[in-house]
């Protein structure tokens, strides 16, 4: 890493600039501050930067959000835009989890009137939605047709099949369907290990979480997000489970052979890619959506038995209980979005791998609901700290191509928060702190020890204070369900 | 790919057990190692032969996410697969062995390997994934081309792979 830093310099105290060098076709900026940068110097992350930053038809810059971490191929918290005419798409800018993301649903239950009950109801949503290895709702199975109208539909499918409600769409990125979905695009390998694997949370860090808003930080925003502080709320984090692993696995064998036939330099093979006009680029696209789409309807079922949950345990129907959608947001996708680039607007393809869109106010792809104020952000935190409702701003259109931050980022190996953990009562601790968890992997509560994270308050500030997105709300939580 | 079938002639679930104990524990002290890595895991993979490697490295995935408890009551599972040489072998086998873990519950305890010029043929013993004797330590989603090689030394070859967990 020395020899790199020479190229590091500071733009101002949000910000750092890798300058262009060696193969790097454009610049690295990578939004910390000085406490985050000195955590960078543990890790290869700002080196996947400028590996990035070699791909061809790159626009602007290779960008990092403050929750950078060495990930494989992109860093985690790497944004970067190539011109859909002369730049490339890469499985591994996506991520194997194809949109991964979050939603968040709000209430109008006051948390302290629920305070007794949130133990039974955390346990009630461990037994109605599957988390963890092999687990699946016995009720619920689905051919290989079934399937290939979820990859095209999306949350629109799960809505007409009866999870959830119409105007849980407009809530959604793109409304729960990006265009462009083809179920041909996707293998039969694909298919049969996703036909039992939806409506599931799966494992790691993937949750269902019961939270309370604490803090508000803008009350105009907020309460056009239906945010209320004492409000409680459900955060919802899971992707596309084994759909999409399989299709970034087949689309990257796929890319290596691309990225050979059309002599791209790779720094790392796991950057291997192809134009976004070539025929491999534009097939993954269709795949990639699809897993998209798979991912949404995901997070849809999801919250239809969040909802079934708590008529169930309140016995009153979720329309009472005000259980709708904040928003739905994709952390790990490649987007074709129009910019405004030094003036000219321009068509790029978006890719952002642990990060979130984070649109400004007045842009018509957001439901009308929003677009006076920007997009909501949800930026989950660790179990044991705090979640994070931010907007997005026109700085975002302007200088990172209308993205944030993802979440807290991790601190510390997987080994190394085990090794912390070891001999601690993580639940009981957890529990002293007003937090309930369930967890249906053996590893996963000490790997996801609030320890082995950033402190995410840290995070939000940088993207706060460098503009590009705006403090909304501040949740913490009472109760979570792990996978 | 071949079918599953429900026993193993030559070998008893009981003698599988024991193989599986003695992997599993040479797996750990000698076989490969964790090297620390933020956000996912990095594991290097030794084996004084190719096939070697490959194997060492399907129990390594194995014992990173499954710990046996007891195999004694165990109905033994074979399957032989194959896998045509298409980019990385190791990492297609990786891969492979995951997409068996998801769809069939497939848990490993041992396997040969048979490297031919165009392919990879593997048999596989192992048992369907039962939550009462096997416990889920964490979940790979898949092995990854990061940083990937495979090296030569003296004692035979090492291999490093990134998992994303």
């Amino acid at each position: 890493m020395g020899e790199e830093r020479k190229y590091v310099k500071r733009i101002d105290e949000n910000r750092i600039i890798i300058e262009r060098h060696e193969r790097m076709n454009v610049d690295g900026i990578v939004y910390v501050d000085e406490r985050l940068f000195e955590m960078l110097s543990r890790d290869e992350s700002l080196k996947q930067v400028e590996n990035v930053a070699c791909l061809p038809g790159i626009v602007s810059a290779s960008y990092a959000m403050p929750d950078i971490h060495w990930g494989y191929g992109f860093p985690i918290g790497g944004v970067a835009a190539f011109d859909v005419e002369e730049g490339v798409v890469s499985p591994g800018g996506v991520g194997y989890d194809i949109n991964c993301g979050v939603r968040l649903i709000r209430s109008n239950i006051l948390a302290k009137e629920v305070e007794t009950k949130i133990r039974e109801v955390i346990d009630r949503l461990f037994v109605n939605i599957p988390s963890g290895v092999g687990s699946h709702r016995k009720d619920f199975k689905l051919s290989k047709n079934d399937l290939k109208r979820v990859a095209k539909d999306g949350a629109k499918w799960a809505v007409e099949e009866g999870y959830g409600k119409k105007d849980d769409l407009q809530c959604i990125e793109d409304g729960g369907r990006i265009e462009g979905a083809d179920p041909e695009a996707v293998s039969d390998k694909a298919y049969e290990r996703g036909k039992d694997q939806l409506g599931t949370v799966g494992s790691g860090n993937h949750f269902v979480e019961l939270g309370v808003v604490e803090e508000i930080y803008d009350e105009n925003i907020a309460s056009a997000f239906g945010l209320f502080k004492g409000q409680l709320t459900i955060l919802i984090h899971t992707g596309s489970r084994g759909f999409g692993y399989q299709i970034c696995d087949d689309y990257i064998k796929e890319m290596l052979k691309a990225s050979e036939r059309y002599q791209i330099y790779l720094p790392d093979r796991q950057l291997c890619c192809a134009p976004i006009s070539s025929p491999e680029g534009r097939k993954y696209l269709s795949a990639m959506a699809s897993a998209a789409n798979y991912a949404f309807a995901n997070r849809q079922m999801i919250t239809h038995w969040v909802r079934e949950t708590f008529e169930q345990m309140f016995g009153i129907g979720s329309e009472k209980l005000g259980l709708d959608l904040v928003y739905d947001v994709c952390h790990n996708i490649a987007k074709i979005e129009i910019h405004t680039v030094k003036g000219d607007k321009i068509k790029v393809c978006v890719h952002r791998k642990g990060a979130t869109r984070a649109f400004g106010p007045d842009e018509k792809i957001l439901p009308e609901r929003y677009r006076k104020y920007g997009q909501p952000v949800i930026i989950p935190g660790d179990m044991g700290r705090a979640s994070f409702v931010l907007c997005g701003t026109r700085k975002a259109m302007e200088d990172t191509f209308g993205s944030t931050c993802h979440g807290a980022g991790r601190l510390m190996s997987r080994n190394e928060a085990i090794k912390t953990a070891k001999g601690r009562q993580v639940k009981k601790e957890l529990e002293e702190k007003g937090i309930y968890v369930r967890a249906a992997t053996r590893d996963t509560l000490l790997e996801e020890i609030p320890d082995a994270y950033k402190d995410v308050s840290n995070v939000v500030k940088v993207v706060h204070n460098a503009g590009i997105s705006k403090l909304v709300a501040k949740i913490t939580p009472l109760g979570c369900i792990k996978g | 790919m071949g079918s599953a079938q429900k026993s193993r002639p030559d070998v008893s679930p009981v003698q599988v057990a024991r193989v599986q104990v003695v992997l599993y524990n040479e797996v750990k002290m000698e076989r490969f190692s964790i090297i620390d890595h933020e956000a996912d895991i990095c594991v290097e993979i030794r084996g004084e032969s190719l096939e070697q490697l490959y194997s060492n490295a399907a129990s390594a995935l194995f014992s990173i996410m499954i710990e046996v408890e007891d195999t004694s009551a165990e109905e033994c599972v074979k399957k032989k697969v194959e896998i045509k040489r298409n980019g990385e072998l190791l990492i297609s086998f990786l891969n492979e062995l995951l997409f068996l873990w998801e769809t069939e519950g497939l848990v490993l305890y041992d396997l040969s390997v048979e490297l031919t010029d165009d392919a990879l043929k593997a048999t596989l013993w192992g048992s369907k994934f039962n939550p009462e004797i096997h416990t889920v330590k964490k979940v790979i989603k898949a092995a990854t081309y990061h940083n990937f090689e495979i090296k030569r030394d003296k004692k035979g070859y090492i291999a490093r792979v990134v998992f994303d967990v």
